[in-house]
């Protein structure tokens, strides 16, 4: 996950959630709170009702004992006739009834009825019409009769008003005094009633901000006004306590409280939930909003802010890093300037950068300069040569590949030190950059470079030349280059003389790759060397020479196959403990009249060529063969090995021709033994290995040369048919190494335990000697004894033990 | 010295004055209207009887018969009583009997009044008789009321400058008869109507409260317009202003006739009788007709009288406006129950 979205997540998680979470909590505490404080004041409010009811109850029954006890209603009732009830005592009764009634503004009756239910007397506030005299048959009434308390007490609907109202009730007994004796009980005159009106103090009552709430009258789970919608909350059978009670009405949450009032009568109370919640939800919904606003706007500002104090440093620091990781120019970021860590982080990244510059700017100049001459190295003109050839390749142009090599530099070096050959390159350099006009090296190839001149170690140097008109121009640098470096170098108040041999190879004509094209300039170089040193050569005079002593050196053998010109030179093979001779090496000489001693390292390759090998290893075979008769005849006894070519092997019947050969001279096969080159036998078939058994079934043994110089694989050793394993002189060359005395004891001791005899090779050092004589049982061959000599030499070398001293120094 | 001495002996005589008062001189009390007795003919009587006359007021009917419930009717020698009240009262017992053969002036009264109501021939001695009308301003009417209806249902210039008795039993006869119906209807839907024509009144009415009759009245003052009244004082409150003017509406009115009675319980039953006897005398009843202007039942008054006091249709109606009235009479329990009610609420 990216930091960006990270920080967005941890703002929401650690911010947003939170603090969405807090409002939540507080929303709902509110809820809670505001819920309790509204049911408190319903409560309050409501108790308050019901007190007040009882007060006007409490009134009303003072107000109607106080009427009853009145002597007009007394006179009244105990009128003798109707006419004096009416004609005499109606109206002070009437305006007594007045009085009582400005008493309270609930009275909304007063009333006077006689036993039967006729509704005598009544006055109404407001002059509310009555609509029935008769009220025997009224609930009202009938609950009057059944009631046994002193007085009655009745709620309904008062069908005059429309209205719920109290009706409160005294019986009214008398006893005439004078017509009934004191004995006599008090009959039954009438009752008085006051009608009180419920609605003035309840329906109404609710204040108008709960006014979506409803206030009903219950008795005794009975509703008063008979409405649908109330009946089933109190005909809930778990309804039964006077605690708070949430439910359902008309799909809406409602609290539902009853508070008794009297008796059996309730008071109650079903408020919506919202109405009780308005505050809260007000609050709530202020509290949301305000936190939903400022997170809106504090989240952006949060995240923008990190953006820009984290993300986009960072940003630009990952840029740069992986600029700089791609590319080596010089980069450096911008420091905010804040002083805080990621400013330091800048700073550091820009110090870093700037030493990562400097330091693969040292790379770069230690890579690909040389320190002396300051000229590109051997990397660099490989890169300069490369892309000059594909630019040349692209533009179809033609290009001259120079190889320097100063003469007489290793006799400088020798003599005066190597402070002075330094010295000399330098001034070598110089001159070299000096002598070459600009339009010689107009086109650089590489813009890293100064010059196309490079120095490729010691005393070599290279020089490219793009763009070549035509060849002789390169032949005209190139002895201007001659002239230059012949004039006399003064260093140190030496005088010296040096000079340059040059050669020149041309793309494409004298080779199509960089390394065909270098190692034809280096061959044209060295014909400039042996045409006498201090002039140029250019490679298509190499390739004529080359043709010209191939030829020369193949008439050569030729003529000494014909004229005896072919010669056998052998070296001692010295027994490390008793220095006692125990075999030569049979070596082959061509010494021809016209070209004088030839190498076998040159002669050998055009004998190939020239179908010529053959015969030469079968006059390799008898010679040896027959100058072993030689010595046997004149007494001396002695072994000799000679070498067998992988073209021997595969195309002759090597194995006829030794016997014959053995045969005609009377050698015995333990003076006798071959030797094979490591890639002869491991590229040879099973019929070449299958020879080499039957020339071991012979008592011949097989001696496997150069060992160390090809595949050099010690397990494979076992799987061979051969007795002898010469250690290559390249081993022996550099015992100064640890690994390399490691790898030779190791080598002889495990030909030690596969049975092989060991001779180690090239041995010319004294110390050599040493660390292999350690070594038990070892044969040592090399110029430290003696080099290849004549037969007649050789033979004197078995009469005695040789001396290492003797044949020092060479 | 001698001042000490005066000072104790007019405290003496004092003191003595008032044990004799207390115990020697016998009072006579009436309850009666207020302003309903001259003060000169009462001082007359105390002087040639050598007795003293207390006389205790009561604003209405239902006043009189709420005093006279309350102390059982005792208290009072004398009783003055509306004539539609003298049944019940005698009913009660409030009432005693008049021996008419104690009044030697008996003689002089016009017969046809102790005929005018029930229980007048056995217990009432008839004192004024009159009409209920209209007292109103001729200056600032357009035109004078002719009927009740007039001020039931009043031009917009009448309108709050009403005033009413507070008597809800009046009012509603002089609805009844607005009406076209009899002042003693029985009927219970001409009731309701009358009651209604009432109710519909109260809000142009300025007071239900029966007008001063001196120079105070607020017909003088101009608050009020019209108002409904009695003939004679009518007639007093002219007095202090000829514009102000007196009628009897067409439909007719409710004839009325005060009688007086000796209370059942009085203590000085002989005293009351002499009363009686002295203001039947046709000198006296001549000069109480002429302080209040109502006609006085004394035949041989009339004769004391002068003709234009004779020949005011105010005091005297004609014919006519007599044909077109009634006494009130005895009525059914109900219907005085219904009344009672209704007039309760006309002025609730």
């Amino acid at each position: 996950m990216r930091l960006q979205s990270k920080f967005s997540l941890a703002a929401i998680l650690l911010i947003a959630l939170p603090m969405l979470v807090v409002a939540w909590r507080a929303y709902l505490q509110l809820h809670e709170t505001t819920s309790m404080q509204v049911k408190q004041q319903l409560e309050s409010y409501l108790d308050q009702q019901v007190q007040s009811f009882n007060v006007q109850r409490e009134s009303a029954l003072f107000a109607l004992g106080n009427l009853a006890a009145d002597k007009v209603l007394v006179n009244y009732f105990l009128a003798e006739n109707d006419s004096m009830r009416y004609g005499i005592f109606q109206l002070p009764l009437l305006h007594k009834m007045d009085n009582i009634q400005k008493g309270s503004v609930h009275f909304q009756e007063i009333r006077i009825l006689l036993p039967d239910g006729f509704e005598d007397q009544r006055i109404a506030r407001g002059n509310i019409e009555n609509t029935q005299d008769e009220e025997a048959l009224s609930p009202f009434f009938q609950n009057l009769l059944t009631s046994k308390r002193p007085y009655s007490l009745y709620i309904d609907l008062n069908p005059d008003t429309g209205f719920m109202s109290l009706y409160l009730t005294l019986p009214i007994y008398l006893r005439n005094p004078a017509r009934e004796s004191i004995n006599e009980k008090p009959s039954l005159r009438g009752y008085v009633s006051i009608t009180l009106d419920l609605e003035g103090f309840f329906q109404m009552a609710l204040p108008s901000h709960w006014s979506e709430g409803r206030l009903f009258l219950s008795h005794n789970k009975r509703l008063l006004i008979p409405s649908a919608d109330l009946l089933p909350i109190l005909n809930d059978p778990l309804e039964n306590d006077t605690q708070w009670k949430n439910l359902q009405h008309n799909k809406q949450n409602h609290w539902f409280k009853r508070f008794p009032l009297y008796e059996q009568w309730q008071l109650n109370v079903l408020m919506p939930e919202h109405v009780m919640l308005k505050s809260s939800r007000q609050v709530g919904e202020i509290v949301l909003w305000t936190s939903i606003s400022a997170l809106l706007i504090s989240l952006p500002i949060l995240l923008w802010w990190l953006r820009r104090t984290f993300i986009t440093p960072i940003e630009s620091l990952n840029r740069a890093l992986a600029a700089i990781s791609s590319s080596q120019d010089f980069l450096q970021v911008k420091t905010t300037g804040n002083n805080d860590e990621l400013d330091e982080l800048n700073q550091a990244f820009n110090h870093m950068s700037q030493s990562l510059y400097e330091s693969n700017q040292n790379i770069h100049k230690l890579a690909y300069y040389d320190p002396l001459t300051g000229l590109p190295n051997r990397s660099l003109f490989s890169r300069i040569l490369k892309r000059s050839l594909d630019k040349a390749e692209r533009e179809n142009s033609t290009i001259a590949l120079m190889f320097l090599d100063l003469d007489n530099f290793k006799h400088v070096n020798d003599n005066l030190g190597h402070p002075v050959g330094d010295a000399l390159l330098k001034k070598v350099t110089q001159r070299l950059s000096e002598s070459l006009r600009a339009g010689d090296v107009s086109y650089r190839v590489d813009k890293d470079t100064n010059s196309n001149l490079s120095r490729l170690g010691g005393d070599e140097f290279t020089l490219l030349l793009p763009n070549l008109s035509n060849a002789e121009s390169a032949g005209y640098v190139a002895q201007r280059l001659i002239n230059a470096i012949s004039e006399p170098f003064v260093i140190q108040d030496h005088e010296i003389y040096v000079g340059t041999s040059i050669g020149i190879a041309l793309w494409p004509i004298d080779g199509q790759s960089m390394d065909d094209l270098l190692a034809h300039a280096d061959a044209a170089m060295y014909l400039a060397k042996q045409r006498g040193k201090n002039n140029y050569q250019f490679f298509s005079q190499v390739v004529n020479d080359m043709n010209q002593r191939r030829v020369e050196v193949g008439a050569a053998i030729r003529r000494a196959l014909l004229n005896n010109g072919l010669r056998l030179y052998y070296q001692p093979v010295v027994d490390s403990r008793n220095y006692q001779v125990c075999s030569f090496e049979a070596l082959l000489r061509l010494n021809d009249l016209e070209l004088g001693e030839l190498s076998p390292a040159e002669f050998i390759p055009v004998a190939e060529e020239y179908g010529l090998i053959l015969e030469l290893g079968q006059w390799v075979i008898d010679e040896a063969c027959r100058q072993l008769k030689e010595w046997r005849d004149s007494d001396q006894t002695c072994r000799v090995g000679i070498n067998l070519s992988a073209l021997q092997l595969h195309q002759v019947d090597i194995v006829a021709q030794i016997k014959l050969a053995m045969d005609a001279y009377g050698v015995s096969s333990h003076e006798f033994y071959v030797e094979l080159t490591e890639s002869a036998v491991l590229d040879g078939d099973d019929k070449v290995l299958e020879k080499l058994r039957t020339l071991q079934k012979m008592g011949l043994s097989v001696a496997l040369d150069d060992f160390g110089t090809g595949y050099s694989s010690l397990s494979y050793l076992r799987h061979l048919p051969i007795d002898i394993l010469k250690i290559d002189r390249s081993f022996l060359d550099d015992l100064e190494d640890a690994n390399n005395k490691v790898i030779v004891s190791a080598i002889i001791s495990l030909s030690h335990a596969l049975n092989l005899t060991v001779i180690a090779e090239g041995v010319e050092e004294i110390s050599q000697l040493i660390f292999l004589a350690k070594e038990e049982n070892i044969l040592i061959q090399g110029y430290l004894f003696s080099p290849p000599l004549p037969a007649g030499k050789a033979i004197d070398f078995l009469n005695k033990p040789v001396s290492t001293c003797h044949f020092q120094p060479l | 010295m001698k001042v000490t001495f005066s000072i104790i002996t007019s405290f003496f005589l004092f003191f003595l004055s008032l044990t004799i008062r207390a115990d020697n001189i016998r009072e006579l009390v009436i309850l009666n209207w207020a302003d309903y007795m001259p003060a000169e003919i009462v001082s007359e009587f105390e002087q040639q009887y050598k007795v003293k006359v207390r006389e205790v007021y009561y604003e209405s009917d239902e006043d009189r018969t709420q005093v006279l419930v309350n102390s059982n009717g005792s208290g009072y020698d004398l009783i003055m009583v509306s004539g539609g009240d003298l049944l019940s009262y005698s009913q009660f017992g409030f009432l005693a009997p008049i021996q008419y053969k104690k009044l030697k002036n008996y003689k002089h009264l016009e017969p046809r009044w102790l005929g005018a109501h029930e229980g007048a021939a056995e217990y009432a001695l008839p004192f004024f008789w009159g009409t209920l009308g209209i007292a109103y301003r001729k200056d600032l009417l357009d035109s004078p009321p002719s009927s009740w209806l007039d001020i039931f249902k009043p031009d917009k210039a009448l309108q709050g400058r009403i005033a009413m008795m507070a008597d809800g039993g009046e009012i509603l006869r002089i609805a009844l008869k607005a009406l076209g119906y009899s002042v003693n209807s029985e009927n219970p839907k001409e009731l309701k109507d009358a009651q209604q024509l009432a109710l519909e009144q109260k809000e142009h009415v300025k007071a239900y409260q029966y007008i001063q009759i001196d120079d105070s009245s607020e017909l003088i003052s101009g608050d009020v317009w019209v108002s409904m009244v009695y003939n004679g004082d009518a007639l007093a409150v002219q007095e202090y202003n000829e514009n102000i003017a007196f009628v009897v509406p067409e439909e007719g009115t409710h004839l009325w006739v005060d009688y007086w009675t000796i209370a059942a319980k009085a203590k000085e039953s002989e005293l009351a009788y002499q009363f009686l006897d002295f203001i039947s005398r046709p000198d006296i009843a001549a000069r109480l007709a002429q302080s209040f202007y109502y006609a006085s039942p004394n035949l041989s008054a009339s004769k004391l009288l002068p003709a234009e006091f004779l020949s005011n249709p105010a005091i005297y109606p004609s014919k006519e406006v007599i044909n077109k009235s009634e006494f009130s009479q005895q009525l059914s329990p109900r219907t005085v129950r219904r009344r009672n009610i209704i007039s309760r609420s006309i002025l609730q």
